[in-house]
Order: C-alpha cells, then structure tokens, then sequence
C-alpha cells in the first residue's frame, strides 16, 4: 500500500518527505561521485541508480546544500518520523575471520540456520504510518447528492466568487479557499445575493468578511476534513428566505466560472463537465447540471428505480448478479445433497469457481 | 391380411378444447456494458413488462451475464430448449424473436414438403411384404 503524504498546503513546493528514501531504514549521504538528484526530479527519476542527464544534473554547491540539508534531517529523526514509523536498524554479523569463539565453522548450507528476516511488508502495515501520512484530496471523501444541499454550496460558491469581485481581491478567484465550519457556510449562504434584468449583481451583507474568510493562511489549523452540512428543515426555511434573482446570476466571467466550478468541486464533489461548461451561462443552468441525478450503472439498478412493474409481476424474477450453476442448483434443492456427497468423499466445497481460468495469462502478467 | 395398428383411444390435438402453450420458460441474459445489448436493455426497459404480463403461463427469468452477447432461451415442455442470440438486435426486433420463442413448440425443426398433414391414420393400412396374395412378376 503506497502512502501519499498529507499535502500542508496545495502550492506548497518542497516538502521534507521528498528526501526521504523509503528504502532504507535510516537516511545515508550520497558519495559524491554519483551527481545526486535535486528534490524537483525526484519524482521523475524513481530509481537511484538511473544516471540524471549532464543538463540536469545540480551543480556541486547545489550538491553539498542537498547533503547538508540530508545530513541534517538525519540528526533530528523526529522531524521526519512523524509520518511513519521507520524499521528497526540494522544490525550487522562481525566477518567469519573475526569471530572470536575457536568452535564457529561457517555454515556451508542454510539448513538449520536462523531466519532473521528483512523489510518485507513493513511499509505495507497500516500501524507503520501515521494518520498524518494519509492523503487527503481536494475533492471531499462523501460526494453530495441531496438536491438542497448542493443548491446551498452553488450559492456559497456564487456569493464568495462575487464578494471576492466586490472587494477587489480577484487574484485569490483562482486560488484554493478553505472549506471552513457550518457557521462560515451559514453566514455566507444568508448573504443578499441579488441580480437583475441586465445581469447587474448586488451583493449585500458583510461582504468584506467573507472574502477575507476565503483568503488561505498556511499558518491557519487544518481544514476539517468533512464538509459542513446544514439539515434539511433549516436549508429549506434559509432557501424560502433567498430571493429568486439569485438564480438569474449570469456566470459569463470565465474566472468568476471557475471560481464557482471549482469552488462546488471543493464542497460537493460533483465535477461539472468540460462539455457542459458552456451551458452554465448562469446559476440555472450550473444548477441544472450539478443537481442532475446520477446514472444508474446496472440495468438492475434502474429496473428497481422505475421499472417497479416489471419487477411486481409474479413471473417474473430479476436477478442482479450473474446466475451461476450452484445458483441453479439450490434453487433445484439440489446443492445440498452435491455438498453432502462430496463432504462424504472428502472433496473441496469450494464451489462453482474455485479453479481460476488462465493461471498461465496471470503468470505471464507478474501474478502468482 | 394386413397388419394393423394398435388403435389410438385418442389423439392429442393441442388447441382442440385446451391449448397449452409449450414454452414454459424464458431466460433473458443481457450485458451491462457491451453495446450488442443495448436493444435487449431497451427491451427489457419497456417492452417485456407488457410481453410477461401476456403471457402468465411463461416464467421469465431476468440475469445478467456479463461480457456476453444478449441472449433469449425458451425452455419447451417437451424439455428441450431453443436460444437465440440478439445481439445488436433494437428492442422490436428482440420482441418478434421472444414472440418466436413463444411460439415454438419446441421439437427440432422439420421440413414440411406436403400440401396436406393429416393426423388421421391411412385407410390403406401399412403395406407389408408377407401377407396377401402376393404379386406374379
């Protein structure tokens, strides 16, 4: 199981885990013979061996900061140990010429001989890792689907876009906003957000706030990890309140557009297609869009949605896996007499599937 | 004298009084994914909830079968069964080949080169070789 580490802030360039070899148990300086990759590559060249073109290979001052710099991390541990446990250091057996004890004889074959064992699985293991070294993704791990609660994100997203225009802050449009707690979303949704005929949008309220809210500190506590979300009862009495100009907002502004979009991404998860950007001219249409309920992805999921006749009918049976021959068989009654005869022969119950196909393609591809 | 057969209490004349239908069964297997099945699903959508409720007398069994072409197979009660592939079929032309299904009796097909079928027994009887008078040649 490959970790990502935790990301402090989504610009954020270097970071400490770029440096860290996961290979090894504690962090050794690179001879200088061998030009050492600078952290930038790091990603790019996987293997330490893979020799790094003339071109990009750092110069030797660059060289001598990335070693200090190693050397550095190596005296405090713990700076990099926060996002996981390393493995136990080695321990090295002194040479067969310099034991001490008069009867050693080397061993000539390995029968017999302990197994001291190596770093197999050890960064598999969750208890390894930190929660620190979990990713976390700018999408939220719960896509909203609730109609209300995603009309209440597109008018958070549509408000903080305007009052970031309003006060002249339209640089941080394009930046990443911090999600913030149920009161910010409160706060903000209440704001009077009002458009008219010839698309002129007014934004009431203490808009200054806001758009100071949206401003990103990398010093600030960490973003909650859920988004916040209102109950229904009280979106539906907040939703009353709005006035229905909101929804004739015109989103022509391509930042504004992008803002929003990736602003809904953020707090809901719901992507709106390349292809249907052109669609949302205004809130409706974004509306339209991102309330759109999802595709049923089996036939047997829509039959259950609508199909509700079809599946009343007493001749009628649907099945939503594949009927398998052990299916057949029980519903003969029969399986259990097969089971009890083959226990009674003590042969496998493994079932319909037990022998994979293709053992030989599996193989081929790196499998067992 | 000629041979005669054991005669026939009665006959069996499907539809004369009673008429069974002689598929008992249809099974119905689509794919999710593959665009072969997409008349099937449309079938299956719109078209077979009426078709099933014609026909209470068939049970309809509805599965899904994966990276597999669509398939019907009607089960006869003669106990043969009879399939058909529909794959890239639209939703009517699969409704005629359950239609055809249904219809089917099930036995293999025979080719019929007779005007006439009749079910009544001959009133020449069976020819045979060793019974009457025999033939000067």
């Amino acid at each position: 199981m490959r970790r990502i580490p935790r990301l402090k802030r989504p610009s954020a360039s270097g970071l400490s885990i770029s440096s860290i070899n996961p290979f090894s148990s504690t962090p050794q300086p690179r001879s200088a013979s061998s030009p050492s990759k600078p952290s930038h590559l790091a990603r790019l060249y996987s293997s330490d061996n893979q020799p790094v073109p003339r071109s990009l290979a750092p110069s030797p001052q660059e060289q001598e900061n990335h070693v200090a710099a190693q050397y550095s991390l190596q005296d405090t541990p713990s700076h990099q140990y926060h996002l996981y446990k390393p493995p136990p250091p080695r321990s090295y057996a002194s040479p067969s010429d310099e034991v001490s004890d008069p009867s050693y004889a080397p061993a000539t074959t390995s029968a017999g001989l302990e197994t001291v064992g190596d770093l197999a699985g050890w960064w598999d293991k969750s208890e390894h890792w930190s929660e620190a070294s979990d990713f976390v993704g700018f999408r939220p791990r719960e896509k909203v689907v609730d109609s209300l609660s995603i009309e209440a994100a597109v008018r958070r997203a549509v408000i903080e876009a305007f009052a970031l225009q309003q006060v002249g802050k339209e640089d941080i449009l394009t930046q990443v906003w911090p999600v913030g707690g149920v009161e910010e979303l409160r706060r903000v949704i209440q704001l009077d957000l009002k458009s008219t005929e010839t698309g002129h949008v007014s934004l009431e309220g203490d808009v200054a706030e806001v758009a100071r809210g949206l401003q990103w500190e990398a010093s600030a506590p960490e973003a909650a990890q859920t988004t916040p979300r209102l109950d229904s009862t009280e979106l539906l009495r907040l939703r009353n309140a709005w006035d229905i100009s909101w929804k004739r907002v015109p989103l022509v502004d391509p930042r504004i557009k992008f803002a929003v979009t990736k602003r809904i991404f953020q707090l809901t998860g719901q992507l709106v297609p390349d292809h249907a950007l052109s669609d949302a001219t205004n809130v409706v249409g974004l509306l339209h869009i991102v309330q759109k309920p999802p595709k049923p992805k089996t036939l047997t999921e829509e039959i259950q949605k609508e199909g509700k006749d079809l599946i009343n009918l007493p001749n009628v049976t649907v099945a939503t896996k594949r009927v398998t021959r052990g299916d057949k068989e029980q519903a003969l009654g029969r399986l259990k007499l097969m089971q009890e005869e083959l226990r009674k022969r003590d042969l496998p119950l493994e079932g319909h599937g037990f022998a994979r196909k293709n053992r030989e393609l599996a193989q081929l591809q790196g499998g067992m | 004298m000629t041979i005669r057969a054991i005669e026939k209490v009665s006959v069996g004349q499907n539809g004369l009084g009673a008429f069974i239908l002689q598929c008992k069964k249809m099974d119905i297997h689509y794919c999710d994914y593959s665009g072969s099945s997409r008349g099937m699903n449309a079938f299956i959508k719109s078209q077979l909830s009426n078709f099933a409720k014609a026909h209470p007398q068939i049970e309809f069994a509805v599965s899904p079968r994966p990276r597999k072409h669509p398939v019907l197979i009607g089960h006869y009660i003669n106990g043969r069964t009879k399939s058909i592939c529909v794959k890239n079929m639209d939703s009517l032309q699969v409704l005629k080949k359950a239609q055809l299904l249904r219809d089917a009796s099930g036995e293999k097909n025979k080719r019929v080169n007779k005007p006439v079928t009749s079910i009544s027994e001959s009133v020449r009887g069976v020819w045979s070789p060793y019974h009457g008078n025999g033939m000067v040649v």
